[in-house]
């Protein structure tokens, strides 16, 4: 075989390989975010049921988890339970649901179907998502006492993944 | 006379719009003022927002999308980011300063095409240099005598390469006998 074609081979095939080997460990749920350990953002939100609003920065001094969902969801409907019972469980954390690209009414008849362990909120103008780089529901993200993002999780979560983030946002 | 009207007609129309479109940004203008800090130019005129939002909606990629500007998508996602854009376009905010909000938040990928920095560089310096490497290497391979070429030159010119070069023997031998010229 000629050896210049040889090398040029190798040299277009060494790096495809490394890139795969070097992400081997990869889960192709981990959309990498920009926003860890940086500043939570302090998005301003409307309560579910039309009475109230939140300021995120309004929550500074105890962990917060910040859960973006939507009823036609599937994952979302798995993780309800879990995300009740540790809301529950938890009197020091703050839980923030924030319903993405849903309607109020749809989201109100979930939580009526399924309970309600915390105040829900929707986005209706998108942009408390665009703060947060909201690709796909579920997303949840750990924010510290200092207001600061730990974690992030995509999909749905459960007692295992919200005992070791929250563990990470109570550092 | 008529276009005069239709102008006329459309800025009415804006600048109705755009006064709600302010108290939405009212929302979440601490947020960006947090991300963004101050805009960087005055408050653009409202026909002048929709032309220049729409520029940079073409440099977004829809994040619920595959490969679409946000200008692109019907999705109900792309539709709330290009409020944004309006929203951060009309309150005197430069184009980096609005593609610089939404890579702070959903990272380097939200931009469609990559900013000419640190590895990006390779992005589009390496097409350009494949191009150019594939150029150069016709270029060799073209000027480079073909055996057909040598069997030409020994026979315009009577002298056997083999004999001048030992480890061509067999190859020379091999053209012969292929062409039909064996001694």
């Amino acid at each position: 075989m000629n050896r210049g074609v040889l090398g040029l081979g190798l040299l277009v095939t060494t790096p495809l390989l490394a890139i795969l080997i070097l992400n081997r460990d990869r889960r192709p749920l981990d959309i990498r975010t920009p926003l860890i350990q940086k500043p939570a953002p302090d998005v301003f939100v409307k309560s579910l049921d039309g009475e109230g609003s939140l300021r995120l920065s309004s929550l500074k001094g105890k962990p917060v988890v910040v859960n973006f969902w939507a009823s036609w969801c599937v994952p979302c409907v798995e993780e309800h339970a879990a995300l009740s019972a540790f809301a529950q469980a938890n009197p020091d954390v703050a839980f923030v649901g924030i319903v993405y690209e849903d309607t109020a009414e749809n989201a109100r008849a979930f939580l009526s179907q399924r309970g309600r362990a915390y105040t829900p909120y929707i986005d209706d103008s998108g942009k408390a998502s665009i703060a947060f780089g909201v690709y796909g529901v579920p997303e949840t993200f750990f924010v510290n006492a200092a207001g600061t993002i730990v974690a992030k999780t995509v999909g749905a979560v459960n007692e295992q993944s919200l005992e070791e983030n929250l563990a990470e946002a109570r550092k | 006379m008529k276009r005069f009207l239709i102008a006329l007609a459309t800025c009415a129309l804006l600048s109705s719009v755009v006064p709600a479109f302010s108290q939405q940004t009212g929302e979440l203008d601490e947020e960006v003022m947090a991300v963004l800090g101050r805009p960087t130019g005055s408050k653009p005129a409202p026909m002048a927002v929709s032309q220049h939002s729409q520029e940079i909606d073409s440099k977004l990629r829809c994040p619920v999308c595959q490969g679409v500007s946000i200008a692109d998508s019907p999705s109900s996602m792309a539709t709330k980011m290009r409020g944004q854009v309006r929203d951060l376009v009309s309150e005197g905010y430069s184009d980096e300063q609005v593609l610089s909000y939404f890579e702070h938040s959903y990272g380097e990928f939200v931009r469609l095409e990559p900013p000419l920095r640190g590895i990006n560089w390779l992005l589009w310096v390496m097409p350009g240099f494949l191009l150019l490497s594939g150029a150069l290497f016709v270029f060799w391979r073209a000027r480079r005598p073909s055996d057909g070429v040598v069997v030409a030159e020994v026979k315009a010119t009577g002298v056997d390469p083999a004999s001048v070069d030992p480890a061509m023997a067999k190859y020379l031998e091999q053209i012969r006998r292929d062409s039909g010229q064996s001694s």
